[in-house]
């Protein structure tokens, strides 16, 4: 076991040996390119001036007064292409140019990733081909579309439930079948070491800024809520409050039709530990190991697994993760909508939705609570329009 | 002899692929009740998987159809101890289905029905320490998977190698193009100075002189996805007569 390549028991690097040695280099590369002073400084310089970094922690005020506490907004809506995503696909494009790569791959379900990792490779002078379940594809054309004018190639999968566990998978073989010249940018704190620290240290800067915007304001958080899919805006936003044990952490994940029905994406909530995707974490999995269907308005949450980091944050209890359904995100998505003026994306509306599950059961004063907001909605216009209580999506 | 090595004794092994289950279960069991017949030295034979990440599109395709039908964990063990034919048989299995079936129930079963060894794709050296310790107890093979791209840590891999090696023909999922045959012959050479055991090549090894070429420098051609072809449109004999013209 390569202990190194593990978050307590959870980790590893479950993967086909023709791709070990991708790997490796990777590992090296992150080491010495992407630790590099140089690296650093073109990273940060990009995020500032091309990612409009950092976002704003705003103050929600019309939502705290709803709810009785003060809410705040951790702002990753306002990144360029409207989503937390760019961070890292920049940061692994950046690092892809660098090691000498020419193309790069990526799976995408709501397509959020993979506009992002087309932008990059459209910055930066790359191939791209990006991997998409058909469904998805469908629920998310206007994105399809936004990746195809920015030069990349969209590989629409046909196979299984046509979500992003297939669009994953098919992702891996096209990685497997041009592992000596193409760089894989994985879009969630997910796959094989070193994927799921590197995304982790490059999303951190959600909360790494979240930290010291709270400090400016001289406001202490109580808790912190993020949406799960993969995990990655949760990790990027959590990381920097791990170490300090009064702040309470809630990654909110995709309940779908609802837990008790086979219908949800709530792999925390129920699943156990298995391997998929080249990592040993916790998935939705039949007694023989079979990866079971999941279900969620939310193409960006639709997914059987979770990062590894996530299922060891579960195991040590120092995350609490719950599941909210469809109908509970899209109530929250209407009332920021509404009382804010800002229209989430239907993933964020996840972690909007835990605040009715939450204030109500807060007593002694107001707490301060701040909401990541991962993404912007435009691109779930359509879904929202459309949206009918107890429909199965994906 | 009814172990891996009595394959490759004194000759060039061939080596087939098969999906359990595809198209049915009945074929399977016809298939393997027929193994004796057939040129076929070491059957290898995969329990489906909803998502096998070193698979091409036929054989992803019958593992997905299998399951459809039922086939699981179990179906495959149940339908593997009423064999009776004598030849060498591995499992070629995606770790999750070991992991959910539990490590050591999966192996006393999978030794009770006479399989002799694992071929496990996603599991690579740094992950096979458990599993390595329990086959050594048991006596059953761990077969290393080596490809081109990982030839420089063929040495650490062998440390915890037993069967055969299994070369890997083609940089990509099975069923795809194979890589160029200097750089395969320099790999097989190389491992076959490393290690007595024997070097079997598969993944892109689709007709029958894909096999004759590789029986030039490799001691065994292993064929999936063309042999998984033939189990979906033939059975019986007739089967039996496709199979032995593929490797003749």
């Amino acid at each position: 076991m390569n202990t190194k390549a593990y978050f307590g028991k959870f980790g590893g690097q479950f993967i086909p040996e023709t791709a070990m040695f991708a790997l490796e280099e990777l590992e090296e590369a992150y080491k010495i390119i992407g630790q590099s002073k140089q690296f650093k400084e073109e990273l940060n310089e990009l995020l500032k001036e091309y990612v409009g970094r950092p976002t704003p922690l705003y103050h929600a005020k019309r939502l705290s007064e709803y709810y009785g506490h003060e809410i705040y907004f951790k702002r990753e809506d306002l990144n360029h292409t409207g989503a937390h995503k760019l961070n890292n696909a920049l940061a692994q494009t950046l690092l892809a140019k660098k090691m000498g790569k020419k193309k790069v791959i990526a799976e995408t379900g709501a397509g959020q990733h993979g506009v992002a990792t087309a932008t990059a490779a459209a910055l930066l002078g790359l191939e791209c081909d990006v991997y998409m379940g058909e469904v998805d594809a469908k629920r998310q054309e206007l994105n399809l579309f936004r990746m195809e004018l920015l030069g990349a190639k969209v590989v629409v999968i046909k196979e299984g439930l046509r979500t992003l566990k297939e669009a994953t998978t098919a992702a891996i073989q096209g990685w497997v079948n041009e592992i000596e010249s193409v760089f894989y940018v994985i879009g969630s704190v997910v796959g094989p070491y070193p994927y799921p620290l590197m995304v982790r240290n490059f999303q951190r800067v959600i909360g790494d800024e979240a930290k010291k915007q709270l400090a400016t304001k001289n406001i202490k958080a109580d808790y912190v809520i993020a949406c799960v899919g993969g995990g990655s805006n949760a990790i990027g936003i959590f990381t920097a409050f791990l170490d300090d044990e009064s702040v309470e952490l809630r990654g909110v994940e995709a309940g779908g039709l609802g837990v008790d029905t086979p219908y949800n994406a709530a792999t925390l909530t129920k699943g156990r530990a298995g391997i998929i995707h080249g990592m040993k974490t916790i998935v939705l999995q039949d007694k023989y190991g079979k990866i079971l269907p999941v279900h969620s308005i939310s193409a960006g949450l639709d997914y059987p697994g979770v990062g590894p980091e996530h299922a060891h944050l579960f195991d040590i209890k120092r995350v609490k993760y719950e599941a909210v359904s469809d109908d509970e995100c899209i109530k929250a998505l209407k009332l920021t909508t509404k009382l804010e003026g800002i229209i989430p994306a239907i993933e964020s509306s996840h972690a909007l939705a835990y605040l009715d599950k939450l204030c109500p059961k807060l007593k002694n004063g107001k707490k301060n609570i701040v909401v990541n907001i991962s993404g912007r909605g435009d691109k779930d216009m359509d879904s929202v329009r459309n949206y009918k209580k107890g429909t199965i999506y994906g | 002899m009814d172990n891996i090595q009595s394959a490759f004794k004194n000759k060039n092994a061939n080596i087939g692929y098969i999906v359990a289950g595809y198209p049915s279960v009945e074929h399977t069991i016809e298939f393997i009740d027929n193994l004796d017949k057939s040129v076929i030295d070491l059957l290898e034979i995969g329990i489906p998987y909803s998502d096998p990440i070193a698979d091409g599109k036929v054989i992803l395709d019958a593992g997905l159809e299998a399951i459809e039908n039922g086939v699981n964990t179990d179906t495959v063990f149940e339908i593997l101890e009423k064999r009776t034919s004598k030849k060498p048989i591995v499992f070629l299995v995606y770790y999750n289905l070991i992991y959910a079936y539990g490590l050591s129930n999966f192996i006393q079963r999978s030794k009770k029905c006479g399989i002799q060894g694992f071929i496990i794709p996603d599991m690579p050296y740094e992950e096979s320490e458990e599993m390595f310790k329990l086959c050594k107890k048991n006596d059953l093979s761990l077969i290393p998977l080596i490809s081109v791209t990982s030839e420089h840590r063929a040495k650490k891999l062998l440390t915890r190698s037993s069967g055969f090696i299994y070369a890997i023909g083609a940089i990509g999922v099975t069923g795809g193009e194979q890589t160029p045959l200097n750089r395969l012959k320099h790999m097989v050479g190389d491992l076959k100075k490393m290690s007595d055991l024997p070097v079997a090549v598969g993944f892109g090894i689709r007709t029958n002189e894909d096999i004759n070429i590789t029986r030039e420098y490799a001691d065994g051609a292993i064929v999936g996805t063309s042999l998984v072809e033939l189990c979906g449109k033939f059975r019986g004999e007739y089967l039996l007569e496709e199979v032995k013209e593929l490797f003749n």
